[in-house]
């Protein structure tokens, strides 16, 4: 099944001037936890798909309260600059949208720990498991708003 | 004119209960919709929030200190909002102003809220201006000082020459300088860039409820009818806050705030669905549970807070890059099509022959192959036909407009082989080069640690609208050297107001710490 006929929901859009993220939105915990046992939908592979090396994805969760697939990646220039293509960073999914969501032969993503990027200041040391498994981004974290977009 | 009293709920500051109403996610950037905003008002609402700014607008707006919003639709919810929000008494707080949150974005939803005022006979009220500008000499000096300024999302630490690449800075406030201003008797505040998780959370907080509570409610609030299904714009939500819990339901009948739509609304826009970062700290979701109280209400529980150990406040900067100019070319000729490549990589080297390969920027968009992804793109197969958009960013003008002139003549004149379209390589669209708006960029997206929290946000409390003179003033704690701003409602004072307030004084005064006395936040 492709993925766009198992989600609800597939966009993408700025996180603050220097990230795009991509949310992957799921109708059932059904539909969500096939997603999420996914070859096609993990760090690596997306990476892949997108061109980009593992540095340049900010994060990847599994976000179980949304029944949702996130990740996040690094712009190669901040929002607006010159040779912008997509300013609001909001047609970027379009890649996603025919992956096919369980490809014949490719074995089961395997489930890895969850450590979303944590808060500068009060770093967990262990994060409690999130969702059915995902991985974590690298680096800062994104401050305080000032990053609402067209809303 | 209206007929209400304008007299100012703010009694009670330890509330069991205190609700949000939030009209509209970007005010301005399209009309909000009435309809729902009035059916929220029959809620009977503590404050009315909205936020007006975004840095997803590029940085043309802060770097030249222009709004993107048109001012006409700015009016539009601002007499909205003001109106309404005046006529029965409900504090109003506006987020950054214009688009920008610089103080031309202050000034202006100022001046047009002393104009409503006096439009509509409204009651005198106190009008808060909040600013954030940041002097980029301030951040020059802690640099001097060796004050470490952290990028944010990757980006490397302040250095003075991205100061030197800025041309304007703000301040991304949090809610401290906001309860201050409410602190001190502000009806109306107006907000320079702040978080929009924070104007909310400022209310609560205000209202005495918890940190956590107050700022899962900003969070979940800001973009008003984001968290809501079916997906509409610029309709109004309410937030319903006691300690620990935060419900949320939508204003327009054939919405609906479930689970699921409050849960995927925490991954807007935002890297992580987890973590909302403020000035005084983190609010940590990973804990929330979401219940459905009905169809259309859902409430919300399990967030905390924890506050940071330093105080510290985002900084947005942008710098100009140069005049911009763009051209536009199609291609039909599949052979063409095909060899696109060739084309560009010919015409650059003209480009470059005549004027090198420094002192400016240039891009071929390639619509049709991967003009919206570009280096994203995985399937780079060209369609029928490719449009192309020949952008040059130049610090000389009249340089800039030869580049793009010749990028783009030269495709026309492309020396690819071939023996179709020996009369011309591409179509032009026409032979003109369009200016653009000067191109800029973002410099500054960082954080700075912060001492005083108010000593950033200088704040200027003022009345609006006319009331008779008292004759016995009481001594003013806050009175100060106005520094030399003549009163803004100065204008609105000269008609009569449908009601004046027992003891309100015309004119303004500062308030908050940079130009006057300081107040503590909650």
């Amino acid at each position: 099944m492709r993925l766009r006929e198992l989600a609800s929901t597939i966009r993408s859009k700025n996180a603050g001037v220097d990230l795009i993220t991509f949310d992957i939105l799921f109708p059932s915990e059904e539909a969500y936890r096939r997603a999420c046992r996914s070859p096609v939908l993990t760090p690596e592979a997306l990476c892949r798909l997108l061109g980009i090396g593992p540095d340049s994805l900010y994060c990847f969760v599994h976000f179980d309260p949304a029944r949702a697939i996130k990740f996040t990646v690094r712009r190669r220039r901040p929002a607006g600059s010159p040779g912008e293509t997509d300013v609001f960073g909001t047609q970027q999914y379009g890649p996603l949208l025919d992956l096919e969501v369980e490809p014949a032969g490719a074995p089961p993503a395997a489930m890895s720990e969850v450590a979303p990027p944590a808060p500068a200041a009060a770093a967990p040391a262990a994060v409690r498991p999130l969702g059915c498994g995902a991985r974590a981004g690298r680096g800062g974290s994104s401050h305080g708003d000032g990053h609402s977009g067209l809303e | 004119m209206t007929t209400g009293t304008g007299v100012r709920r703010r009694e009670g500051r330890l509330r069991e209960e205190v609700r949000l109403l939030a009209p509209t996610g970007h005010l301005g950037f399209t009309p909000l919709e009435k309809e729902s905003f009035l059916a929220g008002l029959e809620r009977d609402p503590d404050f009315v929030v909205a936020d007006s700014g975004s840095c997803d607008i590029g940085p043309y707006p802060l770097g030249a200190d222009e709004s993107a919003s048109p001012p006409a639709w700015q009016y539009h919810d601002l007499e909205i909002l003001l109106v309404e929000t005046r006529r029965r008494g409900i504090p109003l707080i506006i987020g950054s102003a214009s688009d920008t949150g610089t103080r031309r974005g202050v000034d202006q939803f100022a001046g047009m809220m002393e104009d409503i005022a006096a439009r509509h006979g409204l009651p005198p009220f106190r009008l808060a201006r909040i600013y954030s500008d940041v002097p980029l000499e301030r951040l020059r000096r802690l640099l001097e000082q060796g004050v470490a300024i952290r990028g944010l999302d990757g980006r490397p630490d302040l250095t003075l020459a991205d100061l030197d690449r800025t041309s304007r800075a703000v301040a991304v406030m949090g809610a401290e300088p906001i309860v201050a201003a409410l602190d001190a008797g502000a009806d109306v505040v107006i907000c320079g860039r702040s978080s929009d998780a924070a104007i909310f959370a400022a209310a609560a907080l205000w209202c005495g409820m918890p940190p956590a509570t107050a700022y899962y409610a900003g969070k979940v609030l800001e973009c008003a009818s984001f968290c809501a299904e079916p997906f509409m714009a610029k309709e109004s939500v309410l937030g319903t806050l006691r300690p620990g819990e935060v419900v949320v339901e939508p204003m327009h009948p054939d919405q609906r705030c479930t689970p699921a739509s409050l849960a995927g609304h925490a991954l807007y826009e935002r890297a992580t669905p987890f973590f909302e970062h403020v000035p005084a700290g983190v609010l940590d979701m990973r804990g929330c549970v979401y219940q459905a109280l009905d169809d259309r209400r859902t409430r919300v529980t399990g967030f905390q807070f924890r506050a940071a150990g330093t105080y510290a406040v985002k900084i947005e900067g942008a710098g100009p890059a140069g005049a911009r100019f763009l051209a536009l070319a199609g291609l039909r000729d599949p052979e063409l099509v095909a060899r696109v490549d060739e084309a560009i990589a010919w015409a650059r080297r003209k480009v470059a022959e005549r004027y090198g390969t420094t002192g400016y920027e240039l891009f071929y968009h390639v619509y049709g192959r991967n003009g919206v992804m570009g280096e994203l793109e995985p399937h780079s197969r060209p369609g029928h036909e490719l449009g192309l958009v020949v952008e040059v960013v130049c610090p000389d003008r009249h340089r800039g407009r030869e580049i793009c002139t010749m990028a783009a003549r030269q495709l026309f004149y492309a020396r690819i082989g071939g023996r179709t379209g020996t009369a011309g390589r591409a179509a032009l669209m026409t032979d003109e080069v369009l200016e653009a708006r000067p191109a800029y960029r973002w410099t500054l997206n960082h954080v700075v640690p912060v001492d005083d929290p108010l000593s950033w946000f200088p704040t200027v409390l003022e009345q609006v609208g006319f009331s008779s003179p008292d004759p016995h003033p009481a001594p003013d704690p806050l009175a100060a050297p106005a520094g030399g701003r003549e009163p803004v409602g100065a204008g609105a004072a000269s008609r009569p107001a449908a009601a004046g307030r027992p003891g309100a004084r015309p004119g303004h005064r500062p308030a908050g710490r940079g130009e006057g006395s300081r107040h503590a936040p909650a």
